[in-house]
């Protein structure tokens, strides 16, 4: 209950987050910049490394009663879960910064963020697993 | 090879065939079976440093944390054995689990992410027997702490446990004064101690209170020789 708690308060601050960037963007005309500030600025990097205490719990998660495969399904459930609202969350965005600039986006941003977000959620996702290999050999 | 299974669904039992295994001391081969749903001991003697690594790696081997190591569980390796997970849990007595000694968070995260089940009741009472709060300082468990918190967490667990104890003189003193064989021996679960005795600790008054309660089902003083790499 406490988890979800905090993890809807975090969503929240994200949110928030993102509509100050959009704000604080909204004369800039370099839409790359905008949604790629968008990107590393709040969205995914922050979603992502919240887990970082269930990496930290690898050796205490081994003690008291998960096997090794269970730890690797749960985090890559974390993961899957977290880049899914990462992309969510940044559909919501472009939305909201298409709005507050009068709907002047173009399909080739969108598409051009998406890959990124894409190549970033990835990369990290084989680092992590990579980094469990290690840590559950 | 060293082989845990079920005797007549209660019991655990490892048949140990060092063999194959990474010693080649006599003394580590008189092993040959150790019932896990009961109390043993096995005290490492530390000659040389590298029992202590030995010691340690074997406590892992045990709770099934490396990979080919040969030790089968109803015919299955140990290492990522869900079903012997459930059925025990392993504690490094230098190692602090938890930042805190509130007993009801300890126990939630238990029931929540372990699904195992905690007695509130006796690990508050043990916290307390133990003096656990003295040693708890800035959400930091002092080394004596630690290995008092990991005997009170242990007892109250509904599991078999597997400890691994650095034994040093103060430890020792501390563990007689609180009686924990009477403690161990009380517990309806069984409790395996892998303990390694420091350079500095008095072996005879160890063995002295080991005999003195003679409660114990197994216990097993181990000097290596000579460790395989």
């Amino acid at each position: 209950m406490k988890r979800k708690t905090n993890y809807l308060i975090f969503l929240l601050f994200q949110l928030v987050l993102g509509f100050i960037i959009i704000i604080f963007l909204k004369d800039s005309s370099d839409h790359i910049k905008n949604i790629l500030l968008y990107i590393v600025g709040c969205l995914l990097p922050l979603n992502l490394l919240k887990e970082i205490n269930e990496y930290k719990r690898v050796k205490t998660d081994l003690s008291f009663g998960l096997a090794q495969s269970e730890i690797r399904k749960r985090i890559n459930k974390f993961l899957r879960r977290d880049f899914l609202i990462s992309i969510i969350l940044f559909l919501l965005f472009l939305l909201m910064h298409s709005l507050v600039n009068s709907f002047n986006t173009n399909i080739y941003i969108l598409l051009t963020s998406i890959v990124i977000l894409l190549t970033c959620g990835f990369t990290y996702s084989i680092i992590i697993n990579i980094y469990l290999s290690f840590k559950l050999r | 090879m060293i082989e845990l299974f079920n005797y007549n669904h209660s019991h655990i039992f490892a048949s140990f065939n060092f063999e194959e295994a990474k010693i080649l001391n006599d003394e580590i081969r008189k092993i040959n079976k150790l019932d896990l749903y009961k109390n043993n001991i096995l005290v490492f003697d530390n000659v040389e440093e590298k029992t202590r690594t030995f010691s340690h790696l074997f406590s892992e081997d045990l709770a099934g944390l490396h990979k080919k190591t040969n030790i089968l569980y109803n015919c299955n390796d140990v290492y990522d054995n869900t079903k012997y997970y459930m059925d025990r849990i392993y504690l490094n007595s230098e190692y602090q689990h938890f930042n805190t000694l509130y007993e009801k968070i300890i126990c939630e995260e238990f029931l929540v992410r372990y699904k195992k089940a905690v007695d509130q009741d006796k690990l508050k009472t043990l916290i307390k027997d133990f003096k656990i709060y003295k040693e708890f300082k800035k959400d930091k468990l002092t080394k004596l702490g630690k290995v008092l918190f990991a005997f009170a967490l242990g007892l109250s667990c509904y599991s078999n446990i597997i400890m691994y104890i650095n034994l040093d003189k103060k430890i020792l003193d501390l563990l007689i004064d609180i009686d924990i064989l009477e403690y161990i021996n009380n517990n309806s679960f069984g409790i395996t101690l892998i303990i390694n005795c420091n350079a500095d600790l008095n072996q005879d008054k160890l063995k002295q209170y080991l005999n003195h309660k003679r409660i114990m089902d197994y216990v097993h003083f181990l000097k290596i020789k000579e460790v395989k790499q």
